[in-house]
């Protein structure tokens, strides 16, 4: 009984867990830029600013932006703040400029030379360097 | 029974689904709606472009047209009449205004400004210092803009507002730096910055907000305000991070004008030097990849320091020297920083010969509660009394001169408490003890509060 129980619970949960599990996140950058997943870290907490002689534009987005911090970065929102304003105080480096939407951030990615993004779904025409 | 529980189970788990089902189909739906419109409205846009871009193909027919239409008032009157023509005049301007929004650079963001701003109130016992007053405080007011100007050029410039003792206001050029930046492992700076010594120093300095506690160690004082170490430097500044297998290395190295010391206050000297031989300084630190969060570091600096009495002309040199390390580990919760000087003092008028010092701090803070943090620091200086650096910071004997405070010995001990208000501001209250040697009888005790934010 306690069995049955269980595996029926289990059941009931799982359409649950497939919804979590089928979230997208997906790293886009315009065409020449080639980072690993620590990099893509770095340079969205402004330790890496370069690609060869090319300059990074890390861009923020709100729409994805929690999922993001959470399984790249590693730290909630307070905490990605924090290390900006000390970022931005001690080295003068300004932080990603943040965008309202997938689509905001796709445009100004096929736009710009450098610039690097994240979204929620994989767009078609638009490189992408990492999924999650 | 069985039978029972499974039976809502299936109840149970066919309205999650349904809940699931309808919540995401929902959601879906207006994404799906939103994504459509908004295709709809790039699709738009692209086809106005190619339009815009075919009439002003078309542009020198038109002003031709144009002239032609102007002697003959009929033809102009239909064309400036005709509702086609204004809707298409009225859409080209829209247009424009949007593709030039979208074109936009996205790291054109203009000049930030950012900042911070403090204010407090300060109680002390009465074996206070009669200059350091008890009462309502207005701390700094701290501006500070990042120019970005194309790649690899950037500047920054800090300009901080505040009261001394005396209450008369100060502006302050805090810093001004221009920077190039070679590659991520080298970027390098001129101008008026914060000395790379230890963590605390770079890290925080006038930004109250992003500091744990309401002070700074005392011994780190700024040098206008008793401070003992030349915090600022004016000169060269390189600086840059590389990995390696150990983990992250970051390093620092400084040139810039010896710092002087002007009726025994600290001058950093902003209009050149007093002497030919330069400051120079370093610091190295190394991230752990083994131990996130954990940085160790040496540091250490060279000036050589002229003193002057106003009236009386120069009155000591000093060759003043500082070797040191720090420590600092931050995780979610923790906050740890220590940080040690060992000055070795070289008299190079006198007959003092070399003098050792030393002054050193540990201070750890705890979140808890997601927007409580405590916070307690201990701060020792051992200053040799017959080195010639300290004593000169006391020739004035006392009377308006802050420092002479600072360049002697002393204990504190502070505990505090600090509560944000949001990711920008915070409150804090703080109690300390302060110890000083010529004076161990009468400790001096604070209770401080404070309210910062940052923007």
């Amino acid at each position: 009984m306690r069995f049955n129980l269980f595996k029926t619970l289990l059941l009931a949960s799982a359409p649950l867990a497939l919804n979590a599990w089928a979230s997208e996140l997906v790293v886009i950058a315009s065409a020449g830029v080639n980072l690993t997943a620590d990099e893509v870290r770095d340079v969205f907490v402004g330790d890496k600013q370069l690609a060869g002689q090319l300059k990074l534009v890390p861009l923020d987005n709100t729409a994805a932006q929690e999922e993001f911090l959470s399984k790249v970065v590693k730290v909630n929102a307070g905490k990605y703040a924090s290390i900006w304003a000390k970022k931005g105080f001690r080295e003068g480096i300004n932080p990603p400029p943040l965008r309202g939407s997938d689509a905001e951030v796709i445009l100004a990615v096929k736009n710009s030379l450098g610039a690097i993004g994240y979204v929620s779904k994989a767009p078609a025409d638009v490189k992408v360097i990492l999924k999650y | 029974m069985t039978h029972f529980h499974l039976k809502w189970a299936l109840v149970a788990q066919s309205l999650l689904l349904a809940s699931a089902a309808c919540a995401q189909s929902l959601d879906t739906d207006r994404l799906k709606a939103l994504e459509q419109k908004f295709s709809q409205s790039l699709s738009q846009i692209e086809q106005l472009q190619k339009r815009i871009a075919e009439l002003e193909q078309r542009q020198p027919a038109t002003a031709t047209t144009s002239v032609s239409a102007t002697s003959n008032p009929t033809t102009n009157a239909l064309s400036s009449t005709t509702p086609v023509n204004a809707r298409v005049d009225h859409l080209e301007v829209t247009v424009a205004n949007l593709a030039n929004s979208l074109a936009k650079s996205p790291t054109d963001v203009g000049l930030q400004l950012h900042g911070f701003m403090d204010v407090g109130y300060a109680r002390a016992n009465g074996n206070a210092p009669a200059y350091d007053k008890s009462g309502f405080r207005l701390g700094t007011f701290d501006l500070y803009l990042t120019p970005q100007l194309g790649d690899r050029v950037k500047g920054l410039v800090e300009l901080a507002f505040e009261y001394n003792h005396d209450g008369v206001l100060a502006a302050d050029l805090e810093r001004l730096q221009l920077g190039y930046v070679v590659s991520d492992q080298l970027t390098l700076w001129a101008g008026r910055f914060h000395t790379p010594l230890g963590y605390w120093n770079t890290a925080f300095h006038h930004g109250a907000q992003i500091q744990t506690s309401i002070t700074r160690p005392r011994f780190m004082g700024f040098e206008d305000q008793g401070g003992i170490l030349p915090v600022h430097t004016v000169g060269l500044w390189m600086t840059g991070k590389f990995d390696t297998r150990l983990g992250r290395v970051n390093y620092d190295a400084f040139a810039g004008n010896s710092a002087s010391l002007r009726d025994g206050t600290l001058n950093y000297n902003a209009a050149g030097y007093d002497h030919q031989d330069p400051a120079v300084g370093f610091n190295l630190g190394l991230s752990p990849a083994a131990l996130p969060g954990l940085t160790v570091g040496l540091h250490g600096m060279q000036h050589k320091v002229n003193s002057t009495v106003a009236g009386a002309g120069s009155n000591g040199l000093v060759n003043l020297q500082v070797m040191g390390g720090y420590a600092f580990f931050e995780s979610s919760q923790w906050e740890l920083i220590a940080e040690y000087y060992q000055f070795n003092n070289t008299d190079l008028l006198g007959t003092a010969g070399t003098n050792t010092s030393t002054a050193s701090f540990v201070q750890a803070g705890y979140q808890f509660l997601e927007r409580w943090t405590g916070f307690a620091r201990y701060e020792k200086a051992s200053l040799n009394p017959g080195d010639p650096y300290f004593s000169l910071m006391n020739s004035d004997g006392g009377g308006t001169n802050y420092t002479t405070r600072y360049g002697s010995s002393y204990t504190q001990h502070t505990l505090g408490l600090r509560y944000d208000l949001d990711p920008r501001s915070a409150i804090k209250l703080q109690a300390e003890q302060i110890v000083d040697e010529g004076n161990a009888n009468r400790p001096v005790n604070w209770l401080r509060a404070q309210y910062s934010l940052r923007f």
